[in-house]
Parts: C-alpha cells; structure tokens; sequence
C-alpha cells in the first residue's frame, strides 16, 4: 500500500518535472534545447527571450490552473457524491467568467492593484455564488446525480446568456480580446500573470490540500464521516472556499477551461485507487501536467498561428464525460 | 447508561428509534434541549471529541469510491490519528479489531463488495478500533439472514462485556430479548417502557403495539425469557 503510493508519487512528480523541461522548447516554433545554455550566458538572444517571458511563464501557468482545476474537481466529487462534478460542467467556471468579464468590459468595476485587479475578485465572487448554488442542489437532491449536473448545465446556459448580454453592450472593438479569453487561451507574456494568481493559488491550497483523509471518509459515507469525527459542515465549507479561490484565480486569467477538474481525477482514481490523501495531490500534478501538454499541442497543432486551449480540453472532455454518461 | 452494560432499543418503524440514537450520537441536531456527554452539551464539543467517546454507526452505509476492507477499517481511527494506515500502531489497532470482529480473512477486498453481514463487521471493527466507551448503533442485522444476525449479536455482547457499553436500535424483538441487559421500547417519539427484556416484554405498551396478530411465548428453552411469533390463524 505505503510503497505503491511512493511509487505512484514518483511517477506523478517525474512526470511534472519532465513537463517542465521539455514542454517549453515546443511552440509555433521549437526552440532547440541548447538555447537554455544561453539563458545563463550574457549574450542576449531571441530564441532565450521567447524561452525565457513566453514559454516558461506559459507551461508554469497551464500548470498552476490545471492544478487548481483538477485539485478542484477529485474534492467536488466527493464532496457532492457525484463522479461527474467538475468545476466546468457545474456551471462555476461559467459564474467566474461572468464575473471575470464583467470587470474586463466595465471600467467602472475595473480596479487594479499593481498586477492584482477586480477581474480575480469578480472571478472569485462568481465561482463562490456557483458552488453553493451546487452544494445547495446536492444537499437537496442526495443520490439523484444528474440533477445537479442538470442545474449546472442551467447555470451555464444562465451564464451564456449573461455573457452574451455583457458582449451586447461593450465596445465591440473589445470584442476580439473577449472571445479569445471566453475560448480559453493561456497566451500570456511574461510573469505578472503568474505573480497575480499566485495569493488565490496558494490561500486555495492551504485550505484544500490538507483536507485529504476528511475527504476519504466522506467518500465513504457522509453520515458515517460525520460519526468518525469529520465536522463535515467544515470541510464542505474548506472546500468550496477553496473552489472559488482556485477556479476563480484560473478562469480570471485563462477564461473557463472545461473538464480537466473531470478528467483528471477519473484517470488518477482508476491508476491509483480511491485514497484522496495521495488522489488529491495526484490530480493537481497530473492536471498540471495534462493541462501544460494540452497548451503545448494548442501552440504546435496549427502553427505558426495557436488555438485556445479550451477547445481542445472541451474536444477531448466532452465525449469522454459523453461515454461516462452513457456507461453508469 | 450504565458503563459495560448491552441496551438495545426496540419499537415499531417510525417510532422514534434512529432519531433517538441519532441525536444521542450528535449526528442530528436537537431542535430544542442539548444532548448530555459527560456533563457538557454535545453541540459545543469538537467533533473528533465525541467521535472518541461515541462510536455510532448509521443504518446505510453507500460508498461512493471502492475502498478496500482495512482502509475502511483504519477510517474510524480518523479522531485518533487521522485515519490511515500509515503508522504501526495504527496498523495494530485495525488488525486487532478485525480479528476481534472475524473479518482478518477479508483484508485487501473492496469493501462495497461484501455481502451485507462482513459489511457490517467490518463496519463494527472500523469503530471497535478507536475504543470508545460507548457504542451506539442503528439497526446493525437490517437485512441479515437470521444465523449472521444472532452471529453479529453474540460478538457484541461478548465486547460489550469486556470494554463498553452499546445501544442498539433493532426491531427484531427476539434477538434483542437474548442477548440484552435491558430493553427500552420506543414509540410514537417516547420512551414506553424500560426495564430488563423480561418484563419490558410484558408490559402493556408493547402488547399494545405488536399484540393484534403476535403473541409473546415463553422461549422454549424453557430458561426464562420470551419470543415474539404470529399466533396461527384458528380454524373454525
């Protein structure tokens, strides 16, 4: 048990450390990997600056929201008892981008703090209204599953509707910048993106990442997690504070990117088992890594120009949850 | 409650009997009073607090991802250590009691696998293996053939003995009446009757409530004691 779970971490770690290094020197153009030597070298280079303020930054931040999106999505199955939660198909990542959007086309809500804006607080507000919106469905409706899978396919259509409301009173020179963040694109330039996150990022670990064996006598049975001593009202409260801050943080930079939170956390079960104290670290690795290596096929497929990553996420996502659906 | 001593609570469905134990355990909330835990209301004790005192188990037990037997098991040592087999001595405790609990042999199985009787000792092991002082569970042998109800009754009263106490919610009269100290009968959201087995099971309250179809039989063991059967329809 105790070795196959130190094998399992290795894997996952390896994995993330070869994404790290090698997703970089693939994009519209490859950069050959002997630039890197230049990176410390005095001389300046194209190819170094790219490595250095585009690719970097850009894997590091696939990583961080892919992280956050499956961290999110293996807590919110459990939390809601339901294998098909995910931050997308429930409608928060939707509520965050209606809040993200709103601060982007109304200057009157736009604030910013040095590389903090209220485009991450909105964000946040919005997942929030999300989550308790679900978590509220699920107290109500227990075991029927699909019911609150349908009320976030409502909330999402509401959320559609809203954007295209927002989109139907800006500027439509603004337009453009709009679609491409509502596509999920994580074409960023330089670190201040990354920097900006980083609060919401590591605030949402602190509360999420801890929560590992409440989590996996939930999975067992609320009521008996209840009576072994998890104060359960808590850790559900931990959890969608935590689901804000993360899909919140994510979507304010990346727009909403679907079904890595399903995904991931299916595949990282089936290899490593139900145990959410290892499961919960496992999938933010893992979704890191899948959502770098997404972007990194984003960035190469249509070269020289690059498609949004949500596309491809929703492209492989939707039929698998599709074929999920179907089986149960 | 007496320390060491096997209650069992008895009554007809709807009575009251799950809700009772349920608020015992902390579980549901009162809606007026407090619940007492050695002199200090539940509602402001911590919730690992009352899990090391309290050992309830719920009527269902749905597991939504497949965890096998002694991960199970270590889960009820969550407000000892957390929950997981990590550590020795965690490891001890949990063999321990799945050995106390007849269930060793079923180490490494998916838990949701199991019939229903190995599920529930399992279950029982999964509190057994944090000790507590008090054992409160919810109709235990729902579902059980008759021989892995007796079987589970047997095993607990002989734990009972040695290191707690137990209430059990059960509606099955008879098992209760063998192997209990005292008998409480529940119904309609009140106690009606508590005593030993003998004598609750001959008090008005519970003629009352089961007598239109069942009789009370002296046990044919001729040692003390009754059992609860239909009366046969008389030919006329």
């Amino acid at each position: 048990m105790h070795k196959k779970r130190v094998s399992h971490g290795i894997f996952y770690v390896g994995l993330a450390l070869a994404a790290f290094f090698c997703l970089p020197f693939w994009g519209a153009e490859s950069t050959p990997f002997g630039v890197i030597f230049q990176l410390l070298g005095e001389e300046q280079n194209v190819a170094a600056e790219i490595l250095l303020h585009h690719r970097f930054p850009r894997v590091l931040l696939a990583f961080v929201c892919g992280m956050g999106l499956a961290a999110c999505g293996a807590a919110l199955q459990v939390m809601l008892e339901n294998p098909l939660a995910e931050p997308f198909v429930l409608g928060i990542a939707g509520c965050a981008a209606v809040g993200a959007s709103l601060a982007l086309s109304f200057s009157g809500l736009f604030v910013h703090w040095g590389p903090f804006s209220s485009v991450q607080l909105l964000a946040f507000g919005g997942a929030m209204m999300a989550v308790g919106l679900s978590l509220k469905m699920a107290a109500r409706f227990g075991g029927a599953t699909e019911t609150v899978i349908l009320a976030g396919v409502t909330v999402n259509i509401l959320c559609g509707a809203l954007m295209l409301l927002i989109r139907y009173s800006v500027d439509p020179s603004q337009l453009v910048v709009m679609d491409r963040w509502l596509m999920g694109g994580l074409d960023v330039v330089g670190w201040s993106n990354l920097f900006a996150m980083l609060p919401l990022i590591l605030i949402g670990s602190v509360l999420l990442f801890p929560l590992g064996p409440s989590l996996n006598l939930m999975a067992l049975d609320a009521g008996l997690a209840l009576a072994h001593g998890v104060p359960v009202a808590r850790v559900r409260f931990r959890i969608c504070l935590a689901t804000g801050l993360l899909v919140g943080a994510a979507v304010a930079v990346s727009g909403p990117i679907g079904f890595v939170g399903l995904i991931v956390p299916q595949a990282v079960r089936r290899i490593s088992g139900p145990d959410m104290r290892s499961g919960l670290v496992f999938s933010a690795l893992a979704g890191g890594v899948f959502l770098a290596f997404c972007d990194m096929l984003a960035r190469t497929l249509v070269a020289p120009t690059e498609m949004p990553v949500g596309i491809l996420t929703a492209m492989i996502g939707g039929p698998l949850f599709l074929r999920m659906l179907w089986v149960r | 409650m007496v320390k060491k001593e096997f209650c069992c609570i008895v009554g007809p469905n709807g009575g009251g009997k799950s809700t009772f134990l349920q608020l015992l355990a902390g579980v549901l909330p009162p809606e007026k009073g407090q619940i007492l835990l050695n002199g200090l209301p539940l509602g402001t004790l911590l919730r690992k607090e009352v899990a090391g005192k309290l050992g309830y188990l719920p009527q269902e037990v749905r597991p939504l991802y497949s965890f096998n037997t002694e991960s199970v098991v270590a889960m009820g040592r969550f407000c000892v250590d957390g929950g997981h087999l990590g550590a020795s001595s965690t490891r001890k405790a949990v063999f321990a009691a799945m050995e106390k609990t007849r269930v060793a042999h079923l180490r490494g199985r998916s838990f949701s696998r199991l019939s229903g009787g190995e599920r529930q000792r399992v279950l029982l092991a999964s509190v057994l293996c944090r000790q507590p002082e008090m054992l409160l569970l919810d109709e235990p042998t729902t579902g059980l053939d008759p021989h892995h109800g007796a079987e589970f009754f047997r095993l607990l009263k002989r734990e009972c003995r040695d290191h707690f106490a137990a209430l059990v919610v059960s509606h099955d009269l008879n098992l209760a009446a063998v192997f209990a100290d005292r008998m409480v009968f529940i119904d309609k959201g009140g106690i009606l009757a508590d005593g030993p087995p003998h004598e609750v099971l001959q008090s008005r309250a519970l003629t009352d409530a089961y007598g239109k179809f069942m009789r009370f039989w002296p046990h044919p063991d001729n040692e003390g004691g009754f059992v609860l059967l239909p009366e046969r329809e008389k030919a006329s």
